[in-house]
C-alpha cells in the first residue's frame, strides 16, 4: 500500500430507499491524507454517501473500498472511520472524558494508555479543564469539538464530517473552519467533509466533489471548480456566472468560436462534449468583465448594456446591467482600486469586454 | 467511467444481513408476542369457542351450537315494557342491559371530554411554570385503586354519606336523600370522575403539539379569540379528544366495579350480567356469548363513530 | 406571585377539587372516631390504623399482593425492554399491526380479559386458579403501559447516539449496555413503578382469576358489603390511596426527570 493509492474507492455505489433512488453510479477516488468536500444542495444524497462510507447505510449497489480493504458487509463498528455527526451526538448520560473515551474501550489499549490519549485529544481541541464537564452544560462549539476529539481519539483512516459548522453561528463557524483546516492540516488524516456551504467548500478544501439528484457532477480543487467549471449547474452552484446566449460555430485546438447573434461573436474554451451547431452559453465571471462608459462598437467578446444598480461593498463595487439578448442581468465586479472610471453611473449606456482566455462555453 | 456491475455475492450479502435484522427484531419482539398470543389472542379464541357451545346444568355440551346468541335474540309476543321501550325479546335482560350500559357509558364520556378538555386546554396554555408538577397532579388520581376511587363516592353519596350527613348537619335537610346512591346517575358521575384523569393527557398532547406561530397567524388574520378557537384550537386538537373518547367509552361500556358499588339494583351493567352468568348462575357459554355480544356492539359502534366524523382524515390533517 | 385569575384559572381549581374531593374523605373519616363516614366529625383517633395490624387475614392479602405486584412489575418490563427495542429501532415489515395488537389491553373492557382468562385456564388447560394466574392476568394488562413508557423514552433521543456508538466502535449488544441501556434507565424504573401500582391495584381480573388465596384489592372488596367494617376499610384505603400515590410521582418524577435532552442550556 503506497502513498499514492487512494484511501477510498467508490465504484458504482446505487442507493435505494424503497423506489426511490438517492445515489447513481457513484464512482470515484479519495486521495489519501486530503481535505475532501460533498457539496450539493440539501437532498443531493451527500449526507447518504457519507452514512455508506461510515457504514451506517449499506449501499443498493456497487462496491467501496477503504485502504484496499472492501467494505461489503463490514459493520460501522468494524470500519476504520469515524464520524463526526451533524447533531454531534454527545452522549448526554457521559462527561466530556467519557464521551472521548468512548471508542477507546473498543480498542486493546491500557487504561493508562487509553486516559493519555483522551488528555491528548483534549488538548488538541482546546477543551483543557472541562473534562469532567456534564454533555447538556457545554454550549454548540464545546459539544462539537467533543464530537471531533472523540472521533479523532479512535485514529481513524478517514475522518467524516457531516455539516459539522451548520449548527454553529457565522463568526464561530469561521473561526472553526480555520481550526479545522489546521487540525486536518496537523494530524493528517484524510477527512471527508459534506456541506452544503460552497463558500465553506472552497475555504477549507483540496478537493470537492459536487453533487445533484444523486449523481456527482464534478471533482476539482476549488481553483477548478471555479475557473473550469464543467456544466451549468456547477458553474450556477459554486459563485455566480454570467450567460450569454449563443451558438457554438467551431472548435479547434481547445479554443471555440460561437455566433452570439445581436451580441456579436464570441470567443473561448470549450467545455467537455460539446459540438459545432449547438446552442451553448458564453460563461464569464462578474470579476472577469471589464466595464467602460460610452458606446465601443459590438466585437468579439464585447456586448453593450445599460446600468440598472450599483452596489458599493468596499472592496469592490458591484454593478447590474441589463444587456438585450441575456435573460439574467449580467452582474461584474469593479475593483475600487482602479481610479475612478465613475463616469457609468445607474442608467448609463456601458460597453462590457473581456478576454477569451476568461471565456467558457458550457453546454445549455 | 462505466458503472461497475454489482457483484452478485455482495447484493446475497446485504439482502442476507437485512432478513438477519430482521429476524433479530422478531426475535425481540417474540417473547412479549408470545405473551400476548398466549394470554390474549388464544383466550378471546376460546371465549368464542365457547360461546358455541351449551351448558346443561354442571355438564358442558360440546356440540357447536348458535343456541347461546339465538337465545338473546329470541323475540316472544308480549314486549317487556322497559321506560316506555317496549321489548319483544323472550329473555330481555341482556338487550336492556347494553342499552342501559351504552347510555351510561355515554353519558359519562360525554361527561369526561366535557370536564377534561377545559383543564387539558389549561395545562397546555395556561400553566407556564410547574408545568410537570401539574401534570402529575392530575395524573396521579388515574393511578390510585380504581376499587377505591369508586367506593369513595359510595361515601360521597350513600344514605349516611358525606352529602347526606353534611346537609343534615347543616341544619339544610331533615331526611337523608335517598336518590343520591344506587341509581345510573351515580354510576355516570362515579366512572367520569373515575376516568376523567385519563382523557386529558391525549388532549393534553394534542393541544400543546399544535404550532403556537398558527394561532399568532389567525389572529393576525382577523379572528377573534373565540373564533380562533373554533377554527384552529378545535380541529388540530381533534384527534387527541377523539382518542380520548374512545379510550373512556370502551372500556366503561363493560365496567364492572363501578355499577357493583354505587349502582343498586336500577344501576346494573352489561358486566354485571356477564359476572352473574360465569359465577353465579354458572352458565359460561352464555356469559361468553353476552360478551363477544357486547364487544362486538362496541366495536360497530366505534366503527360507525369513527367513519361519521372521518377520522382518517382528521389524523391525515395533522402534520 | 399575581395571577390572573381568569375563568379557566377558576375551572382549573375546580376541578382539581372535584378530582381530590371524594378520595380525600376517606383519609378524613379513617382518622374520625366514629363508626360511620358522617358529618360532623366526631374527633380524632388513630385506632382504625392501629387494629390494622392485628388483622391477619388483611396482612396474608398484602402480603400476596407485594408478591404479585412486584413479580409482575419485573416480568412485564422484561419483556417490554425487547419489544419495545424491536419497534422503536428495527423498521420491521409488520410493526405497525403489531404494536396495535400489543396495545389491545388498554381498550378491552377487563372484564371480557377477565373471563376470556378464565375460559382458557379453567376450561380448556384444566389448572387450578391461584395467585400465579392473578400475575398472568395483570402481566398482560401491564404490558402496554410498560411498552407505553419506554417506547416513548427510546424514541426520545437522537438516532445518531445509537449510530455514533456503532461508529466507535461498539457492537449492538455493546451499544445496548454502554448507551441504550443507561439512558433508558429512567423508562425502565417507571415502567416497573407502573407495573407495580397496575397490578397491587387491579380488582377485577384478581376477583375472577384468584383461587382461594386474597390480594388486598380482593379482600377490600369482600369487606365493603359489611358496614361495621367500614372504619378499617377506610383506614386501609387511605394506607393504598397514599402508597399509591407516592410510588406515581415517582415514577413520574424519574421520568420526567430524566427525559432525554439534547440541546445545549436545556434543562
Amino acid at each position: 500500500m503506497t502513498a499514492d493509492t487512494p484511501i477510498i474507492e467508490l465504484r458504482g455505489i446505487v442507493k435505494r430507499f424503497g423506489t426511490l433512488t438517492v445515489l447513481r453510479d457513484i464512482d470515484f477516488d479519495i486521495r489519501r491524507g486530503e481535505f475532501f468536500s460533498l457539496l450539493g444542495a440539501s437532498g443531493c444524497g451527500k449526507t447518504t454517501l457519507l452514512r455508506i462510507l461510515a457504514g451506517i447505510e449499506q449501499p443498493s449497489g456497487g462496491t467501496l473500498t477503504i485502504d484496499g480493504q472492501p467494505m461489503t458487509g463490514v459493520p460501522a463498528n468494524k470500519r476504520p472511520t469515524n464520524m463526526v455527526f451533524q447533531s454531534y451526538a454527545i452522549f448526554p448520560h457521559l462527561n466530556v472524558e467519557e464521551n472521548i473515551g468512548y471508542g477507546l474501550r473498543n480498542i486493546a489499549i491500557s487504561k493508562d494508555d487509553a486516559r493519555a490519549r483522551v488528555a491528548e485529544a483534549i488538548a488538541l481541541v482546546k477543551l483543557d479543564g472541562l473534562a469532567t464537564r456534564n454533555a447538556h452544560q457545554l454550549s454548540g462549539g464545546q459539544r462539537q469539538r467533543v464530537a471531533l476529539a472523540r472521533a479523532l481519539v479512535c485514529q481513524p483512516k478517514v475522518l467524516l464530517l457531516d455539516e459539522p459548522l451548520s449548527a454553529l453561528d457565522k463568526k464561530l463557524r469561521e473561526d472553526m473552519q480555520q481550526e479545522l483546516r489546521a487540525l486536518q492540516r496537523t494530524v493528517g488524516i484524510t477527512f471527508v467533509f459534506v456541506t452544503h456551504d460552497q463558500e465553506e467548500a472552497l475555504t477549507l478544501s483540496d478537493r470537492i466533489a459536487v453533487m445533484s439528484g444523486g449523481k456527482v457532477l464534478q471533482i476539482d480543487t476549488p481553483k477548478g471548480l471555479y475557473e473550469r467549471p464543467n456544466c451549468l449547474e456547477v458553474a450556477g452552484f459554486v459563485g455566480t456566472m454570467n450567460l450569454f446566449p449563443a451558438t457554438l460555430r467551431q472548435v479547434a485546438n481547445g479554443r471555440a468560436e460561437a455566433d452570439g447573434g445581436a451580441l456579436g461573436t464570441f470567443s473561448g474554451a470549450p467545455a467537455e462534449g460539446i459540438a459545432p451547431g449547438k446552442p451553448i452559453f458564453a460563461a464569464v465571471r462578474p470579476e472577469k468583465i471589464l466595464i467602460a462608459a460610452g458606446q465601443a462598437p459590438v466585437g468579439e467578446n464585447a456586448v453593450r448594456g445599460r446600468v440598472s444598480a450599483i452596489s458599493y461593498l468596499g472592496d469592490r463595487s458591484h454593478y447590474i446591467v441589463n444587456v438585450p439578448g441575456v435573460e439574467a442581468p449580467v452582474q461584474v465586479y469593479r475593483s475600487n482600486l482602479a481610479p475612478a472610471g465613475g463616469d457609468a453611473g445607474e442608467g448609463a449606456e456601458v460597453t462590457l469586454s473581456w478576454d477569451a482566455a476568461n471565456a467558457l462555453f458550457l453546454g445549455r | 467511467m462505466t458503472a461497475v456491475s454489482e457483484p452478485v455475492a455482495a447484493s446475497r450479502t446485504r439482502d442476507a444481513e437485512r432478513v438477519r435484522r430482521w429476524l433479530r427484531g422478531y426475535g425481540l419482539l417474540s417473547p412479549a408476542l408470545a405473551v400476548m398470543i398466549a394470554m390474549l389472542a388464544l383466550p378471546v379464541a376460546a371465549l368464542v369457542l365457547l360461546s358455541f357451545w351449551t351448558q346443561h346444568g354442571f355438564e358442558l355440551d360440546r356440540s357447536p351450537t348458535i343456541e347461546n346468541y339465538a337465545q338473546l335474540v329470541r323475540l316472544k309476543d308480549e314486549p317487556t315494557v322497559w321506560f316506555g321501550i317496549p321489548f319483544y325479546f323472550a329473555y330481555p335482560v341482556p338487550a336492556i342491559l347494553m342499552i342501559k350500559s351504552l347510555v351510561m357509558s355515554l353519558s359519562a364520556t360525554v361527561a369526561v371530554i366535557a370536564l377534561a378538555y377545559p383543564m387539558a386546554y389549561f395545562l397546555a396554555f395556561r400553566v407556564t411554570r410547574n408545568k410537570a408538577m401539574w401534570i402529575i397532579l392530575i395524573t396521579i388520581p388515574f393511578w390510585t385503586s380504581y376499587l377505591l376511587r369508586v367506593f369513595a363516592w359510595k361515601i360521597v353519596l350513600g344514605f349516611n354519606g358525606a352529602i347526606n350527613s353534611g346537609l343534615k348537619a347543616l341544619g339544610i335537610i331533615d331526611q337523608p336523600l335517598e336518590f343520591l346512591l344506587y341509581n345510573p346517575g351515580a354510576v355516570v358521575i362515579t366512572l367520569a370522575h373515575s376516568w376523567v384523569a385519563f382523557a386529558i393527557l391525549p388532549i393534553y398532547v394534542s393541544l400543546e403539539k399544535i404550532d403556537r406561530s398558527l394561532l399568532e397567524a389567525a389572529s393576525d388574520l382577523g379572528d377573534s379569540k373565540l373564533k380562533r378557537f373554533l377554527r384552529i384550537t378545535l380541529p388540530l386538537s381533534a384527534p387527541g379528544t377523539v382518542a380520548a373518547a374512545l379510550l373512556v367509552f370502551i372500556p366503561t361500556v363493560g365496567d364492572y366495579v363501578t355499577p357493583t358499588l354505587v349502582g343498586g339494583p336500577g344501576g346494573t351493567m352489561i358486566g354485571n350480567l356477564v359476572q352473574e352468568l360465569f359465577l353465579k348462575q354458572n352458565n359460561a357459554p352464555l356469559g361468553a356469548a353476552v360478551a363477544i355480544t357486547m364487544m362486538l356492539i362496541i366495536a360497530v359502534i366505534v366503527a360507525i363513530f369513527l367513519w361519521a366524523i372521518g377520522y382518517r382524515r382528521i389524523r391525515s390533517r395533522r402534520m | 406571585m399575581l395571577r390572573r385569575l381568569d375563568a379557566v384559572w377558576i375551572y382549573a381549581i375546580l376541578f382539581v377539587i372535584f378530582l381530590y374531593g371524594p378520595v380525600l374523605l376517606m383519609p378524613v373519616f379513617a382518622l374520625n372516631d366514629g363508626t360511620f363516614a358522617t358529618f360532623p366529625l366526631k374527633g380524632f383517633t388513630l385506632k382504625n390504623f392501629s387494629s390494622m395490624a392485628a388483622n391477619t387475614s388483611m396482612i396474608l392479602a398484602l402480603q400476596n399482593s407485594l408478591k404479585i405486584a412486584i413479580s409482575v412489575a419485573i416480568l412485564a418490563t422484561a419483556l417490554a425492554i425487547p419489544a419495545s427495542l424491536a419497534l422503536t429501532r428495527f423498521r420491521l415489515p409488520g410493526g405497525g399491526p403489531i404494536q396495535s395488537f400489543m396495545m389491545l389491553p388498554l381498550v378491552i373492557p377487563s372484564i371480557v380479559i377477565a373471563v376470556a382468562l378464565l375460559v382458557i385456564i379453567l376450561k380448556i388447560f384444566g389448572i387450578q386458579l391461584s395467585l400465579w394466574t392473578v400475575a398472568a392476568g395483570h402481566v398482560l394488562i401491564c404490558l402496554p403501559f410498560c411498552m407505553s413508557v419506554l417506547m416513548a423514552r427510546l424514541e426520545g433521543f437522537d438516532p445518531s447516539l445509537e449510530e455514533a456508538s456503532r461508529d466507535l466502535g461498539c457492537t449492538a449488544w455493546q451499544t445496548f449496555w454502554r448507551l441504550t441501556f443507561p439512558l433508558a434507565v429512567p423508562g425502565v424504573i417507571s415502567s416497573l413503578l407502573m407495573g407495580f401500582i397496575i397490578s397491587f391495584d387491579e380488582f377485577v381480573i384478581a376477583f375472577f382469576l384468584t383461587g382461594t388465596e386474597n390480594t388486598l384489592p380482593v379482600y377490600l372488596f369482600s369487606q365493603l358489603r359489611f358496614p361495621n367494617k367500614l372504619p378499617g376499610v377506610l383506614a386501609l384505603g387511605s394506607l393504598i390511596l397514599v402508597g399509591s400515590a407516592v410510588l406515581v410521582i415517582a415514577a413520574e418524577v424519574i421520568r420526567k426527570r430524566g427525559a432525554p435532552s439534547n440541546n445545549p442550556g436545556d434543562y
